[in-house]
Protein backbone atom coordinates (compact mmCIF):
# COMPACT_ATOMS: atom_id res chain seq x y z
CA UNK A 1 0.00 0.00 0.00
CA UNK A 2 1.04 3.57 -0.65
CA UNK A 3 1.91 6.05 2.16
CA UNK A 4 -0.24 8.69 3.15
CA UNK A 5 0.86 12.15 1.91
CA UNK A 6 0.08 15.02 3.51
CA UNK A 7 -0.03 18.35 2.41
CA UNK A 8 1.82 21.35 3.65
CA UNK A 9 1.20 25.24 3.71
CA UNK A 10 3.66 26.26 1.52
CA UNK A 11 2.69 24.16 -1.37
CA UNK A 12 -0.69 25.05 -1.44
CA UNK A 13 0.26 29.09 -0.95
CA UNK A 14 3.15 29.11 -2.98
CA UNK A 15 0.52 27.44 -6.13
CA UNK A 16 -1.76 30.54 -5.27
CA UNK A 17 0.60 33.29 -4.29
CA UNK A 18 3.05 33.18 -6.82
CA UNK A 19 3.40 32.98 -10.64
CA UNK A 20 6.60 32.47 -11.87
CA UNK A 21 9.06 30.55 -9.15
CA UNK A 22 10.59 27.03 -8.97
CA UNK A 23 8.42 25.91 -6.46
CA UNK A 24 4.74 27.74 -7.52
CA UNK A 25 5.86 25.69 -10.47
CA UNK A 26 6.47 22.14 -8.49
CA UNK A 27 3.55 23.12 -6.68
CA UNK A 28 1.28 23.61 -9.64
CA UNK A 29 2.42 19.96 -10.98
CA UNK A 30 1.63 18.56 -7.86
CA UNK A 31 -2.03 19.58 -7.59
CA UNK A 32 -2.52 18.65 -11.18
CA UNK A 33 -1.53 15.23 -10.57
CA UNK A 34 -4.07 15.43 -8.08
CA UNK A 35 -6.54 17.14 -9.80
CA UNK A 36 -6.00 14.41 -12.63
CA UNK A 37 -6.76 11.82 -9.67
CA UNK A 38 -2.97 10.18 -10.34
CA UNK A 39 -2.19 11.03 -6.82
CA UNK A 40 -4.06 11.63 -3.27
CA UNK A 41 -2.93 14.49 -0.77
CA UNK A 42 -4.46 14.52 2.63
CA UNK A 43 -5.66 18.00 4.03
CA UNK A 44 -5.05 18.96 7.59
CA UNK A 45 -7.28 21.50 9.54
CA UNK A 46 -3.82 23.34 10.92
CA UNK A 47 -2.49 24.03 7.67
CA UNK A 48 -5.83 25.43 6.20
CA UNK A 49 -5.44 27.46 9.64
CA UNK A 50 -2.01 28.18 8.50
CA UNK A 51 -2.79 29.33 5.41
CA UNK A 52 -5.78 31.59 6.12
CA UNK A 53 -3.35 33.39 8.76
CA UNK A 54 -0.40 34.24 5.87
CA UNK A 55 -3.32 35.48 3.32
CA UNK A 56 -5.36 37.39 5.71
CA UNK A 57 -2.59 38.58 8.17
CA UNK A 58 0.44 38.41 6.50
CA UNK A 59 -0.60 39.16 2.96
CA UNK A 60 -3.33 41.41 4.26
CA UNK A 61 -6.04 40.15 1.21
CA UNK A 62 -9.41 40.48 2.14
CA UNK A 63 -11.37 37.04 2.48
CA UNK A 64 -13.63 37.53 -0.30
CA UNK A 65 -10.23 37.60 -2.75
CA UNK A 66 -9.13 33.98 -1.28
CA UNK A 67 -12.10 32.40 0.43
CA UNK A 68 -13.83 30.53 -3.11
CA UNK A 69 -10.70 29.92 -4.79
CA UNK A 70 -9.51 27.58 -1.34
CA UNK A 71 -12.63 25.74 -1.54
CA UNK A 72 -12.58 25.17 -5.25
CA UNK A 73 -8.92 23.69 -4.88
CA UNK A 74 -9.92 21.96 -1.63
CA UNK A 75 -13.20 20.54 -3.51
CA UNK A 76 -10.84 18.36 -6.02
CA UNK A 77 -11.88 14.93 -5.48
CA UNK A 78 -7.90 13.27 -4.29
CA UNK A 79 -7.80 15.96 -1.41
CA UNK A 80 -9.04 14.36 1.66
CA UNK A 81 -9.56 16.08 4.43
CA UNK A 82 -8.28 15.21 7.89
CA UNK A 83 -10.29 16.15 11.55
CA UNK A 84 -13.74 17.26 9.43
CA UNK A 85 -15.39 16.26 6.68
CA UNK A 86 -15.78 18.22 3.67
CA UNK A 87 -19.01 19.11 3.85
CA UNK A 88 -18.85 21.01 7.36
CA UNK A 89 -15.20 22.29 6.28
CA UNK A 90 -16.89 24.38 3.26
CA UNK A 91 -19.50 25.49 5.68
CA UNK A 92 -16.81 26.90 8.01
CA UNK A 93 -14.96 28.16 5.13
CA UNK A 94 -18.19 30.26 3.72
CA UNK A 95 -18.78 31.48 7.54
CA UNK A 96 -15.42 32.86 7.57
CA UNK A 97 -15.59 34.47 4.34
CA UNK A 98 -19.00 36.38 5.27
CA UNK A 99 -17.86 37.23 8.92
CA UNK A 100 -14.53 38.78 10.60
CA UNK A 101 -14.16 35.65 13.37
CA UNK A 102 -11.13 34.09 13.77
CA UNK A 103 -10.98 30.01 11.57
CA UNK A 104 -10.45 28.90 15.10
CA UNK A 105 -13.30 30.36 16.79
CA UNK A 106 -15.87 28.95 14.09
CA UNK A 107 -14.13 25.74 14.10
CA UNK A 108 -14.12 25.47 18.16
CA UNK A 109 -17.96 27.00 17.60
CA UNK A 110 -18.86 23.80 15.10
CA UNK A 111 -16.89 21.61 17.88
CA UNK A 112 -19.19 22.79 20.33
CA UNK A 113 -22.65 22.48 18.33
CA UNK A 114 -25.62 23.11 19.89
CA UNK A 115 -25.47 20.70 22.98
CA UNK A 116 -21.79 21.93 24.63
CA UNK A 117 -20.25 24.56 26.81
CA UNK A 118 -16.91 26.22 25.57
CA UNK A 119 -15.14 27.91 28.59
CA UNK A 120 -12.81 30.53 27.34
CA UNK A 121 -12.46 34.41 28.32
CA UNK A 122 -12.53 35.96 24.48
CA UNK A 123 -16.76 37.14 24.50
CA UNK A 124 -16.66 36.92 20.82
CA UNK A 125 -17.95 33.93 21.47
CA UNK A 126 -21.22 35.47 22.61
CA UNK A 127 -22.06 36.91 19.52
CA UNK A 128 -21.80 33.36 17.92
CA UNK A 129 -24.44 32.52 20.38
CA UNK A 130 -22.51 29.69 21.86
CA UNK A 131 -22.72 28.77 25.62
CA UNK A 132 -20.04 30.18 27.47
CA UNK A 133 -18.81 30.14 30.74
CA UNK A 134 -15.29 31.32 32.41
CA UNK A 135 -14.43 28.98 35.25
CA UNK A 136 -16.46 25.35 36.09
CA UNK B 1 0.65 16.92 -36.97
CA UNK B 2 -0.74 13.23 -36.01
CA UNK B 3 -3.06 10.99 -37.73
CA UNK B 4 -6.12 9.56 -35.57
CA UNK B 5 -8.50 6.60 -36.45
CA UNK B 6 -12.03 6.50 -35.95
CA UNK B 7 -12.63 3.37 -34.09
CA UNK B 8 -15.59 1.09 -34.52
CA UNK B 9 -17.25 2.76 -31.90
CA UNK B 10 -16.32 6.42 -33.44
CA UNK B 11 -13.89 6.99 -30.69
CA UNK B 12 -10.96 8.84 -31.54
CA UNK B 13 -7.55 9.20 -28.75
CA UNK B 14 -6.16 12.57 -28.68
CA UNK B 15 -1.84 11.92 -28.00
CA UNK B 16 -1.20 12.88 -24.33
CA UNK B 17 1.11 15.44 -25.61
CA UNK B 18 -1.23 17.58 -27.64
CA UNK B 19 -3.33 17.61 -24.39
CA UNK B 20 -0.68 18.71 -22.48
CA UNK B 21 -0.01 21.43 -24.37
CA UNK B 22 -3.28 22.54 -24.26
CA UNK B 23 -3.47 22.48 -20.61
CA UNK B 24 -6.33 19.85 -21.18
CA UNK B 25 -6.54 17.39 -17.84
CA UNK B 26 -8.64 13.84 -17.86
CA UNK B 27 -12.58 14.64 -17.69
CA UNK B 28 -12.12 18.30 -19.19
CA UNK B 29 -14.94 19.01 -21.55
CA UNK B 30 -13.87 19.75 -24.81
CA UNK B 31 -16.09 21.78 -27.44
CA UNK B 32 -16.53 20.00 -31.37
CA UNK B 33 -17.22 22.12 -34.03
CA UNK B 34 -17.41 21.86 -37.71
CA UNK B 35 -15.32 25.38 -39.32
CA UNK B 36 -15.26 24.81 -43.00
CA UNK B 37 -15.50 21.06 -43.18
CA UNK B 38 -13.13 20.56 -40.21
CA UNK B 39 -13.24 19.73 -36.81
CA UNK B 40 -12.59 21.60 -34.43
CA UNK B 41 -11.97 20.95 -30.76
CA UNK B 42 -11.49 23.56 -27.90
CA UNK B 43 -11.24 23.11 -24.24
CA UNK B 44 -13.99 24.44 -22.70
CA UNK B 45 -12.42 26.23 -19.40
CA UNK B 46 -9.27 25.35 -17.69
CA UNK B 47 -8.83 22.97 -14.61
CA UNK B 48 -9.58 24.50 -11.54
CA UNK B 49 -5.85 24.29 -10.01
CA UNK B 50 -4.84 26.26 -13.92
CA UNK B 51 -7.35 28.76 -12.80
CA UNK B 52 -6.54 29.06 -9.56
CA UNK B 53 -2.57 28.87 -9.98
CA UNK B 54 -1.07 32.23 -9.30
CA UNK B 55 -4.64 33.72 -8.78
CA UNK B 56 -3.46 35.73 -6.10
CA UNK B 57 -0.03 36.80 -7.45
CA UNK B 58 -1.56 40.20 -8.58
CA UNK B 59 -2.67 40.96 -5.01
CA UNK B 60 0.52 40.17 -3.20
CA UNK B 61 2.43 43.49 -2.56
CA UNK B 62 5.87 44.17 -4.03
CA UNK B 63 7.69 44.03 -1.04
CA UNK B 64 6.31 40.55 0.00
CA UNK B 65 7.38 38.92 -3.60
CA UNK B 66 9.84 36.10 -2.99
CA UNK B 67 10.25 35.80 0.52
CA UNK B 68 11.41 32.88 1.63
CA UNK B 69 8.30 30.75 3.54
CA UNK B 70 10.41 30.46 6.93
CA UNK B 71 9.94 34.57 6.57
CA UNK B 72 6.90 33.98 5.83
CA UNK B 73 5.60 31.69 8.84
CA UNK B 74 7.70 34.06 11.47
CA UNK B 75 5.82 37.13 10.16
CA UNK B 76 2.55 35.58 10.52
CA UNK B 77 3.36 33.55 14.02
CA UNK B 78 4.52 37.04 15.24
CA UNK B 79 0.90 38.85 14.15
CA UNK B 80 -1.23 35.97 15.07
CA UNK B 81 0.21 36.04 18.76
CA UNK B 82 -0.48 39.53 19.00
CA UNK B 83 -3.81 39.32 18.05
CA UNK B 84 -4.12 36.34 19.84
CA UNK B 85 -2.67 37.68 23.16
CA UNK B 86 -4.91 41.10 22.57
CA UNK B 87 -7.62 38.70 22.89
Amino acid sequence: MMKKIYLDTNIIVRLIAENNSTQHQQAKKIFMEVEAENRTVYLSLLVINEVLWILSRYYQLKRSVFVSGLIKLFSLKNIKTCEIKKKDLFFLLDKYQKSSYDFTDLYLNHLVGKTGTIISFDKDFDKLKVKRIESF
Amino acid sequence: MNIVTVSSQRQITIPKQVLDQLLVSKKDKLLLNIEDSQLVLKPIGKSIVEKLSGSLAEYIPKNKRKTSFKKIMTQTQKIAAKELAQK
